[in-house]
């Protein structure tokens, strides 16, 4: 059951009507069950794996309070992360290994043919890497001390499992929606108003954006090398707003379905692509849970910034290089990662120069030069991003590339349908939009509208959901991970 | 993403600041969002009501549409998947029924499976019980749920289909029917899809009809592979079984149920995998013990200038296929029991 489809609107209609209709001391009981039946939609098997998780989290977080000494409480601490690894490696990264180990045994064996392991090829449950690290996030707290640990298992179950984040985040602290799952979800009619703004708007994105990109995005991602120059340059420029819309649209349906079941989530994006520079884009704007969890239980582990510059590029290349693993077991999701660390680096590295260009250029034309300069860098990483494989990514690098002094000129004989117009008006209405969005919050001045004025507006985000939205068309990208 | 020096501020929130506690006023809430749902409701009546006009004024080859809208009962009527689709291509239908000087319904559609077929034939005998079915036989349909229940549950088959009693009646007996029971209710697939109704025909027949197919060993073998992927035989037995209730369905209607297995290039037939071969012999089984004939035209037109791509035929093709030999075949065999039993 995709979040993007009706039958899973009506599922959540329902749920939210009976959670409120209950006391507040049961309400955990109903997100529960939904959460699980939810998960149970997209294969009953994959239960174990979430119960494995969640049981590992609330023995380790017992354990890790049970007054043992500091040698024994690190070692309980190793075990439980280790074993909410040991899940992930096991269904994300053992084929990947295995590829990996191949070539090396060749020669170590000294036999002439390629050496063929056999794969796992087990099926990549859905979700897997929010929930184990949730999990992981969970149990560091409580041995730090941030968190007590949970005694109550089902408040534990649910903070892992609650269906509006499950499948893609945001990654939730258990310090922050721990007390709230005790609360109970409380109705509140301006938050529960805010988060049907935020699940149209997440919606919009979704299945009116995101999706009709997805056309024009697999021609140009397709046998790249066989397809004209401007069909590739349109499929990685319309990637970037796919996997935005798509990814952020996601988390904005998960935001709104939780504050409209009285909990409330951190903000998970803030309009990445008006990002001034690389580290900007990643510390506050894309997918912000993740890079929180990151920093705190990485990067910060690492020595962060305070071991010197060179430590501090060496942490930075470490971070991104995990972080594009964590996307995905391919070499691909490597050189993503490791592309953006060192974006940072060279940021790092060129903030003195960067400084005196600022102090020369006027400054709404260094904000706008650095915007569209970083949005160009993420570009070029998506490109990995996307691509199935190096040979992909490098061919539509090459066919761009090779292309580009006879690039003006072929965009004449682009065919550019109704649906390309179409999707070139929708992301310019989604710039504008985030443009005054970064100017003047929503929430600041849309409350205050009479219904006259705002209620058109709803009607017509819901008149293009209903027309233009391509429904239970596409599963969300950050699914597979 | 972890530059400390970056941080992001206070771990700024997606949601509001807590109102002034649990005092707000609930009761109004409610009565405005009352208000809110009864005004959407009538707009999107009015867009529904636009969008079932449109549907009825603009519907042309689609089954659910062609059921819907029949006025007289059909004298044959053509199921299958989109090999049969030509069948029923622009002046390739009025070919047809000129040649078999008989009235003749294609309802065929594209990755249409035993299951949408039988629920296509139940839905028509709800309307109008015709006198033949000629079945197109595509053994990969045997193989995969994505060509059967899937198929059915796919929303965008019912983005034409009007309010129809006998859909609605199909839609309840048939299980596999049931996740667009809602959609099809509300007319959402049909709201959603209203502003893409000027030509109700397929992309095929649109772009590619008029194609002739340039023979390429790559693209042969990756649509024998696309259709045949490896495994699925566990569900030809399944299958089979649903086909034999359609013909159960049509003897005990009195209707003549035919077998017809349309032409194919030699390089595609000389390509079918051992699924194929599995397949043909367990209806094969089935077939003979009702008694069905099995019309066998997979040797016919083996150049590729009949065909748009790997396997479906193009206009030269269709209506070679229909005026000189499917058409006169139809045409010799009249009601059940004339001939061919």
């Amino acid at each position: 059951m995709l979040p993007n489809s009706l039958i899973f609107l009506a599922f959540f209609g329902a749920v939210t009507l009976v959670h409120y209709a209950l006391p507040r001391r049961y309400r955990w009981w109903l997100l529960l069950i939904a959460s699980i039946y939810f998960y149970s939609t997209f294969d009953p098997r994959y239960l174990l794996l979430l119960g494995w998780s969640t049981g590992i989290a609330w023995l380790g977080g017992l354990a890790l309070e049970g007054g043992h000494a500091g040698g024994a409480r690190r070692l309980w601490l190793q075990l439980s992360v280790a074993a909410q690894l040991a899940v992930l490696i096991l269904f994300k990264y053992v084929d990947f290994l295995i590829g990996i180990a191949e070539p090396v045994l060749q020669p170590l064996l000294s036999v002439q043919e390629a050496v063929a392991l056999p794969r796992l090829e087990w099926l990549l449950p859905a979700g897997l890497s929010f929930y184990v690290f949730s999990c992981i996030s969970y149990l560091v707290d409580v041995w730090r001390g941030d968190v007590p640990a949970e005694r109550h298992f089902g408040h534990l179950a649910l903070h892992v499992s609650f269906f509006p984040k499950l499948i893609a985040g945001p990654i939730e602290r258990a310090p922050d929606l721990l007390p709230q799952i005790r609360a109970g979800g409380v109705f509140v009619p301006e938050q529960v108003v805010f988060g049907l703004q935020l699940l149209l708007w997440g919606l919009i994105k979704k299945v009116v954006i995101a999706d009709g990109l997805v056309g024009f995005v697999d021609a140009g991602f397709s046998s790249p090398a066989f397809q004209s120059p401007v069909t590739v340059l349109i499929a990685v420029y319309f990637y970037a707003f796919q996997i935005y819309c798509d990814f952020s649209g996601y988390s904005d349906m998960a935001i709104g379905m939780a504050a409209i079941l009285g909990f409330r989530f951190r903000a998970n994006f803030r309009r990445p692509y008006l990002s001034r520079n690389i580290s900007e884009f990643w510390s506050a704007r894309w997918h912000i849970s993740l890079s929180r969890w990151f920093r705190d239980y990485l990067y910060i582990p690492l020595g962060g910034s305070r071991a010197g510059r060179l430590r501090l590029y060496l942490n930075l290349m470490i971070v991104f290089a995990v972080s594009g693993l964590w996307h995905g077991a391919a070499l691909t999701f490597l050189i993503w990662g490791a592309a953006n660390g060192l974006g940072q680096v060279v940021w790092h590295m060129c903030r003195p120069l960067l400084a005196r260009i600022a102090g020369i250029l006027p400054g709404w034309l260094f904000a706008w030069l650095s915007v569209l300069l970083t949005f160009h860098f993420v570009l070029l990483t998506w490109v990995f991003f996307r691509a199935g494989d190096m040979q992909t990514a490098l061919a539509v690098l090459g066919r761009i590339w090779g292309a580009m002094p006879a690039l003006p000129g072929l965009l004449g004989s682009y065919s550019y349908t109704g649906g390309f117009w179409l999707s070139v008006a929708l992301i310019a209405g989604l710039i504008l939009v985030e443009w005054l969005e970064e100017r003047r919050p929503v929430q600041g001045w849309l409350p205050a509208l009479g219904p006259m004025l705002r209620w058109p507006v709803y009607y017509a985000g819901l008149g293009l959901v209903i027309l233009l939205g391509h429904w239970g068309a596409a599963e969300f990208v950050y699914m597979q991970f | 993403m972890a530059s400390d020096s970056a941080r992001p501020g206070p771990l700024s929130a997606a949601l509001p600041a807590d109102p002034a506690g649990t005092e707000a006023p609930i009761r109004a809430f409610w009565r405005r969002a009352v208000l809110f749902v009864a005004i959407g409701l009538l707009i999107y009546g009015a867009f529904l009501a636009i969008a079932e006009y449109r549907v009825r004024q603009t519907g042309e080859r689609n089954p659910l549409f062609r059921i819907a809208t029949v006025t007289a009962p059909p004298d044959v009527v053509i199921l299958g998947a989109s090999h049969a689709m030509p069948l029923g291509f622009e002046e390739i239908g009025p070919a047809l029924e000129a040649a078999a000087g008989r009235p003749v319904m294609t309802l065929a559609i594209e990755g249409g499976g035993v299951v949408p077929n039988a629920f296509l034939f139940s839905a028509l005998l709800r309307k109008a019980a015709p006198r033949e079915v000629i079945y197109v036989l595509d053994s990969f349909v045997f193989l995969s749920p994505q060509w059967n229940e899937e198929r059915l549950a796919d929303s965008g088959l019912f983005a034409r289909a009007p309010y129809d009693a006998a859909i609605f009646g199909a839609i309840m007996a048939e299980p596999a029917a049931w996740p667009v029971l809602a959609g099809y209710l509300t007319g959402f697939d049909k709201v959603n899809g209203m502003l893409h109704l000027d030509i109700d025909r397929s992309e095929a027949e649109l772009t590619r009809f008029d194609r002739v197919y340039r023979a390429n060993d790559q693209i042969d073998s990756q649509r024998i592979a696309y259709l045949f992927p490896a495994g699925g035989d566990d569900l030809v037995a399944t299958y089979v079984a649903g086909i034999e209730r359609m013909i159960v369905d049509a003897q005990a209607s009195g209707i003549r149920f035919r077998i017809l297995l349309m032409p194919a290039p030699p390089r595609y037939s000389e390509r079918l995998p051992a699924s194929h071969t599995r397949v043909m012999s367990a209806l094969t089984e089935m077939l003979e013990r009702h008694r069905i004939e099995v019309i066998d035209h997979s040797g016919l037109l083996q150049d590729d200038e009949n065909y748009y791509d790997t396997d479906h035929l193009n206009r030269q093709g269709a209506l070679s296929y229909a005026t000189d030999m499917l058409g006169p075949l139809l045409a010799d065999t009249g009601p059940p029991g004339s001939s061919g039993d």
